[in-house]
Parts: C-alpha cells; sequence; structure tokens
C-alpha cells in the first residue's frame, strides 16, 4: 500500500545503472549515436550476409579487354561478353594467332581466286576434311551463359558439312552441324544460350574448349570469325564501384569489419596497458604515481602520428613478430596488426588518467573510510568498493575512445598503412580522393561512413556521460 | 626496576595495568599528518577511557582533533597521517601494535563506527542490504541469503518501516534519517563493544538528530555496549553521555562525569563555553563569546594551547604543557591554575 506511494519514486529506483540508462533514454542524441552505433557494429558482424558481392570482385562490363572503370551508383543490366577472336584472321590484329590449336592452313584470300563477295581481309583459314580441327578454349570470367559464334565460310566443289563442337573439360560435348553450300560465302551466326543447346556451360573457372571440324567433302575457307562468351547480368551498385570496378558498398560494408576490428583491439590494448596502471597509480600513490604519471606524460608529448608511423613500420620489420603471425596465419594481416597495436600503446594515457583520478577522488570519500571501519582488506576495497564507481566513466572513455581510433586507423589507411588484400574506410577513402571530379560517390560514401560511424560513437559516449553524471555537461 | 621502567615494559608486551572495569584506554595519543605546508600536529598526547557499557562524549570545536582522535583508536588514520606514539588499549590489547590481518577482525565487529554524512557513507553502487550483509559475511562465516534476513532484522531494529522492500535499494532512495539509520544497522551488524559516532547527528535536522541519539541509546541500553560520541553540540552531550572530555587544539582539556562539566567546570576553555551556551533560566543580554581564534596545529603555541586565548594565562602557561591531572575521582583538568582560577568557587 504504502509502496504505491513510491510509485513516482519509481524513476529513481534500481541501481546507478538502472537510473543512468534509464537518463540516457530520455537523451535522443545519444540514442541516435547508439542506433547508429549498434547499426555499424552490426553492419561489420553481419558483412557477409549485407555485402551482395564479395568485395573482391571486379565487375567489368567493357570489352574488348578488361579495363576497370568507376560505375555510378545504381542498377547495371546487360550482357557481358569477354570477345575472343574479333578479326583473328586478320593477320594485321595482334591477337595471337599461336593460341589456336590450328590445323588450319592461312592463306591469302587475294591470291586464291575466291570471291570476295562480303568485306574481307586479306586473309582467311582454310580447313579440308584431312586438316584436323581449328580449337580455342574459352574461359569466361564468370559463370557462363551464352556463347556467341559468328563467321562466314565458303566451300570450295561440293557442299561441306561443318561442325561446331564444344566440349568442356569432362569431355562431355555439344555438335552442331552445319550444311553448307557450295561456291558462295555462308554466313553462319550461332548464339547457344544455357537453356538452349548450350548443356556443356562451363562451371566456374573450367574452360570449354571449341572446335571447328571439316566433317565431308571439299575444304572450307572460314574468315570473319568472332567468338564472344559471357553472361547477362544485373549488377547493383548501391555506392557505384571503385576504380578497380569493385563494388563499392559490399567494399565498405567488409571495411567496416577491419575499422571496427582495428579500434576495437586498440582499445582493449589500451584498457590492457591504461587500466592496471591507472589502479596501480591510484591506490599505492607516491612514488609509483609520479612514474606512471610522467611516463603519460611522455607518451602525450610525442607527435602522435610520426610515431604511430614509425612503430607501425618497426613492427611490420620486426622478424619475431612476422615469424609469430604467420605461425597464426595471419602474416597478410601484418599491417592492420601493426596498426592495432601502435593505436592500443598510444590510446592508453587517458585511460590511465582517468582511472587515477577517479580513484584518488574515491578512496578520500567516507563510504571508503566506512569499509575500512568494517574490517574490509586493501584488496577488498579496491576490488568491490572502488573499482564498481570507476566503471562508469570507464565505459565513457572506452566508447569516445573507439571513435578517436576508427578516426586514426581511417587516417592511417588513407596514407596506405592497411592491407592489401582487405577493404578499409580509409583506403578506399583515398582511392575515391584521385578522381573524386569524376566519381564523386568513390569519395562520398567512404567519407560519409566514416562521420557517421564516429559521430555516433561520439553521440553515445557523451550520452552515456551526461547519463552517468549530469553534472559534467 | 623502577616503576618507570615496569610500566614501559608492559605497554611493551601490550597489557594495560588498568582494572577490568575499563574497555578502552588511550594514553598520550599523538597523531600528526605531514603536509606540504608542514607537519598539523592534530592530535597531542591524548588520554582517556571509556568503561564498558559507558555513554562517552568527546566535545570541541571543528578541527580539535576529535575525529582524528577516533580514527586513531581504530589505526585508521591514512597518508599523510601517521601516528607518532601512544597506546590504545582495547580489551588489554594494544590496538596500534596489532598487525593488520588481527586489527581488521576487530574494525565493524567490536569496534565500529558510523560518520557524519550518512548519504557518502554508503557506496552508491550497492543496495543498503548488500552492505549491511557485507560486515556480517566479513566477519562471520554465514551464507548470503542468512546475512541478509539478519540485514532485515537490524532494519527493523533501527526503526526502518517496510524493511523487508526497502533492503534493495540503494542509498539515494533514502532520506538522511533512514540513511544514518542504515548505517546504524550496519555498525551494529556483528553486536560491538563499542560503537564510536562521528557527529551522527549533523548532516540531520533537529526531530531527526533527536530519534537517531534516541535509536543509538536505545540499543546501547539493549546491548550494553559503550560509545564514543564524538559532537560540537554540547545539548547532544548533556542529553545522552555520562561523561566527556573536552578537547581543545589537539589536546583534551578536561574530562568529568557530565553534570560535574555542566556544574563545575574547572578549565578555562570549558568555562567559556558553558558561558557561550545560550538559556533559558537567565536573562542575558549579551552572549559571552571567546576572543581570539582557533589555534593554527601546524605552529601551536607552545605549552598550553589556549594560553593566547586565557585571560588568567601566565609565563608558565606558555612554556610547559599542563598534564591531564586527577582532580577529584573521575574528573580530570589539564591546567595549571585552575585551583587559583576557581578558589572563589571553591
Amino acid at each position: 500500500m504504502l509502496r504505491k506511494k513510491y510509485k513516482k519514486a519509481e524513476e529513481l529506483s534500481g541501481s546507478q545503472l538502472a537510473i543512468a540508462f534509464r537518463r540516457f533514454r530520455k537523451n535522443k542524441a545519444g540514442l541516435l549515436g547508439l542506433i547508429l552505433s549498434t547499426g555499424v557494429i552490426l553492419m561489420a558482424l553481419l558483412a557477409d550476409v549485407l555485402a551482395p558481392y564479395d568485395p573482391a570482385t571486379y565487375f567489368l562490363i567493357h570489352y574488348p579487354g578488361y579495363v576497370p572503370s568507376y560505375q555510378p551508383p545504381g542498377v547495371k543490366e546487360g550482357a557481358e561478353l569477354f570477345d575472343y577472336t574479333n578479326y583473328v584472321f586478320n593477320p594485321s590484329f595482334e591477337f595471337p594467332l599461336s593460341e589456336w590449336s590450328n590445323d588450319w592452313q592461312i592463306i591469302n584470300l587475294n591470291t586464291s581466286g575466291i570471291p570476295s563477295g562480303i568485306e574481307h581481309g586479306s586473309h582467311a583459314a582454310r580447313g579440308s576434311s584431312q586438316g584436323g580441327e581449328l580449337t580455342q578454349d574459352i574461359t569466361a570470367y564468370k559463370d557462363l551463359f551464352f556463347i556467341e559464334l559468328s563467321f562466314e565460310a565458303y566451300v570450295v566443289g561440293e557442299p561441306a558439312t561443318l561442325s561446331v563442337i564444344f566440349t568442356n573439360e569432362d569431355g562431355k560435348e555439344d555438335q552442331i552441324d552445319l550444311t553448307l553450300s557450295e561456291n558462295r560465302w555462308n554466313s553462319v551466326v550461332l548464339a547457344l544460350q544455357d537453356d538452349y543447346g548450350l548443356s556443356v556451360r562451363k562451371e566456374k573457372q573450367e574452360s570449354i574448349k571449341m572446335s571447328l571440324r571439316v566433317n565431308t567433302g571439299s575444304d572450307v575457307i572460314v574468315d570473319n570469325f568472332n567468338l564472344k562468351a559471357g553472361e547477362y547480368f544485373k549488377n547493383v551498385h548501391y555506392m557505384g564501384t571503385n576504380y578497380k570496378s569493385e563494388d563499392l558498398f559490399s567494399r565498405l560494408v567488409h571495411g567496416a569489419r577491419v575499422s571496427l576490428l582495428v579500434s576495437f583491439g586498440a582499445i582493449f590494448i589500451s584498457l590492457f596497458i591504461g587500466l592496471p596502471l591507472g589502479l596501480v597509480a591510484g591506490y599505492y600513490r607516491g612514488k609509483v604515481d609520479e612514474i606512471v604519471m610522467r611516463m603519460t606524460d611522455v607518451f602525450l608529448t610525442l607527435p602522435f602520428y610520426f610515431v604511430m608511423i614509425l612503430v607501425i613500420v618497426v613492427i611490420q620489420n620486426t622478424r619475431w613478430v612476422d615469424n609469430l603471425l604467420i605461425e597464426m596465419g595471419l602474416s597478410t594481416q601484418v599491417i592492420l596488426i601493426a596498426v592495432m597495436i601502435g593505436l592500443g600503446i598510444f590510446g592508453w594515457m587517458g585511460i590511465t588518467r582517468l582511472v587515477r583520478a577517479t580513484i584518488f577522488q574515491i578512496r578520500e570519500s567516507d563510504y571508503v573510510e566506512a569499509a575500512r571501519c568494517i574490517g574490509a582488506s586493501n584488496r577488498r576495497i579496491m576490488i568491490v568498493h572502488i573499482f564498481p564507481n570507476v566503471l562508469a566513466p570507464l565505459i565513457v572513455v572506452v566508447t569516445l575512445g573507439l571513435s578517436a581510433n576508427i578516426l586514426v586507423e581511417a587516417g592511417l589507411a588513407f596514407l596506405g598503412f592497411t592491407t592489401e588484400d582487405l577493404s578499409s574506410w580509409g583506403r578506399e577513402l583515398s582511392n575515391g580522393f584521385d578522381y573524386a571530379t569524376v566519381a564523386w560517390w568513390s569519395v562520398f560514401f567512404p567519407a560519409i561512413l566514416i562521420i557517421i560511424a564516429v559521430m555516433s560513437f561520439n553521440l553515445l559516449g557523451d550520452g552515456l556521460r551526461d547519463a552517468f553524471d549530469p553534472r559534467l555537461r | 626496576m623502577t616503576i618507570v621502567e615496569q610500566s614501559i615494559r608492559e605497554d611493551d608486551i601490550g597489557i594495560s595495568n588498568q582494572d577490568n572495569d575499563i574497555l578502552v584506554e588511550v594514553k598520550d595519543l599523538t597523531t600528526y599528518f605531514y603536509t606540504e605546508f608542514g607537519i598539523v600536529r592534530a592530535v597531542e598526547g591524548v588520554s582517556f577511557h571509556i568503561k564498558k557499557g559507558e555513554f562517552f562524549g568527546l566535545v570541541g570545536e571543528s578541527g580539535c582533533g576529535k575525529t582524528v582522535t577516533a580514527l586513531s583508536c581504530l589505526n585508521l588514520v591514512r597518508f599523510p597521517g601517521m601516528i607518532e606514539g601512544g597506546q590504545v588499549f582495547y580489551k588489554g590489547k594494544d590496538v596500534l601494535k596489532l598487525k593488520d590481518k588481527d586489527i581488521r577482525k576487530i574494525r565493524g565487529a567490536e569496534i565500529s563506527m558510523i560518520f557524519q554524512d550518512p548519504l557518502s557513507s554508503l557506496n552508491p553502487v550497492f543496495t543498503v542490504g548488500e552492505q549491511i550483509a557485507e560486515v556480517i559475511s566479513l566477519h562471520e562465516d554465514v551464507k548470503k541469503d542468512v546475512a541478509k534476513e539478519r540485514a532485515i532484522k537490524l532494519m527493523e531494529e533501527v526503526g526502518i518501516p517496510l524493511a523487508q522492500e526497502r533492503v534493495d535499494d540503494y542509498p539515494h532512495q533514502f532520506s538522511g534519517g533512514m540513511r544514518q539509520r542504515v548505517m546504524i544497522s550496519r555498525a551494529l551488524s556483528c553486536n560491538p563493544t563499542l560503537l564510536i559516532a562521528d557527529e551522527p547527528t549533523t548532516a540531520l535536522d533537529v526531530t531527526i538528530q533527536a530519534q537517531i541519539l534516541e535509536i543509538i541509546r536505545g540499543l546501547q541500553k539493549k546491548f550494553g555496549m559503550s560509545v564514543l560520541l564524538i559532537t560540537h553540540n554540547l545539548g547532544i552531550i548533556a542529553e545522552n553521555c555520562q561523561r566527556v572530555g573536552v578537547m581543545y587544539g589537539g589536546h583534551i582539556v578536561e574530562t568529568a562525569a557530565v553534570k560535574t562539566i555542566y556544574k563545575d567546570p574547572r578549565h578555562p576553555y570549558t568555562q567559556a563555553l558553558m558561558a557561550a551556551i545560550p538559556r533559558l533560566d537567565l536573562s542575558i543580554d549579551k552572549l559571552q563569546t571567546l576572543p581570539g581564534s582557533v589555534p593554527d596545529l601546524i605552529d601551536p603555541p607552545t605549552g598550553c594551547r589556549f594560553h593566547p586565548r586565557c585571560s588568567y594565562a601566565t609565563s608558565k602557561c606558555a612554556e610547559v604543557v599542563p598534564p591531564l591531572k586527577i582532580w577529584t575521582s573521575d574528573h580530570e583538568v589539564a591546567c595549571h591554575h585552575h585551583e587559583e582560577i576557581n578558589a572563589s568557587k571553591d
């Protein structure tokens, strides 16, 4: 009954933490920070699910050749073709004929007496039923969905049959027989799709062999040979692609993983160094405190970026570190680990100072005196009575430290201190930087992500600080 | 072997030569604080004793060393403070010579303490139940739920309503008086023989003050413990204590039974204090005040520390520290001239 009168006072009930979180719930900026930072963390955790593509996939749409390029955000639809043989029979074209397993002869059309009804180059290939096969390996980059084949054939003398044969690596064959009319140019166009005639569809990196074989009768002269292989595609690039034609969204989602991993790792290293030092300095005071404080002063005076770079380079080039990493199977991530360690050993000073100051304040408080009065040992006072009070400011400083670490990690990645085979925000930013005027998305999205991540952790930290100690406002 | 040597030897082996009636005896206690401004002579040569079941008051103005005396009794003086000399005999053992482990068994269990500000004396991160139970589980080998049950009983005993529910509340959810009750139940959780109450009611308003003192008095009678009550409020002393010690500038200037102190104060400082109390039964136009100010304990006056403010001071007062001498049984005075001063009265 009486308890019901306290209902209003429920607001203030519960532990310090419970009150702090109730206060935090009312802080809109802090809540936004919490939501955004949770989003960023989830993004890193669920990168494999969220990212539509493997971050290392190149999306090449230009042909001939593999020319990587920036593509703006949006949906890319079309056919992706890889050209194998355009103008291959034109000797002036530099496509290496040696790549053809070529039992056919090259003939000069001008002197062969064959009428050139269509535009032809000066040379063509001549094969006979005794002459074997004209073959070509097709190795498309991705799953093969269709093959497009076109050529012109002239049959000298009697009508002939020509077979186009596709063979996969298991020896399975698709054979298409073409009957050609004599003494004229026959135009042949074959478009083979996976669901239409082409059963030897290439899986993954397997290659298909295409052969042309003259089965009966006269010689066949083949010219203007075109062979294209590729796939239909519909790619969605939410944030466009980077200079390597990699999907920027996937890269950045995976980059969150790197950025957060480095930041969290670094803050744990900082905690590992800073917390015991702060506890020791705050508890023993006197000389120990003096030594620890001078150490923090020294670390604070060092020019951060330069020494960081030095530390990274030293770690990178230390043999035993290398050996250790190879043993752990992390040899390719050496720079990343060096950045993490470097950030860690330059980020502990704030934690030490805070813990020390808090302990100084708390150990003079009456409740510590009271704890001594009830006969609690020093260790018990330290762990049970003082440490929980350090926790709240520690949570705040760690959250704020995280955002600082994200920023510095991005900065170092921008300068090139990042692993080659992993994407990171700073590196994407630095890659896009040179082409910012033509490909705005390549700078905009990495930058906005860094801003969101840093801002969200800052807002969260500020919100937590206000919640834990409104007087600090 | 002379008598002096014998007493030193006995002190060294930690045995008091006092009779059994005395629970705590403080002898020549001296505590200094080594600050960067100089040595603060907070407590110097303080001697008093507390009998079993006695309500002993220690009175004096702010900064005269009352709290430091109390803390020294439990060897709780901390950096930069140091106990320079003296003995504190508790049940015949010198507390100051005990090992840390042994004195911890006394703290909280046999001698416990309550402080001035009950909010800051309670740890904000634990519930009051946990904090009361902590004392019990520190000194007795009991299970958690048993300790909690006892905490609830203790809370009921000090008059906290709905103790069963409030045991899980945090200190900030209690009012000042309730917090002090929590502190008292915490101090009493192991049935101590001595309760040191360091200005237990200063932070509370007058009605709550009375309640708290009522509780302390009631519990003292119930459990037969001794109480060392530190205060600067002479009214509280008069109401509660059986004997009282008056402190000035780190020295004890007079100890006597309460009635004696009020009726027949012999030290000029005590007399001045009594004269400064507003009284209902007399009509006085102007309240008497004490000239001068509290001595600076870094550079205290030589001899009697009260002599710069004392109208009876002679050259002897400035040179020799007056010892605390027995005047009548149970009345000790530390003044060279109290006999002449009070000659007219006597």
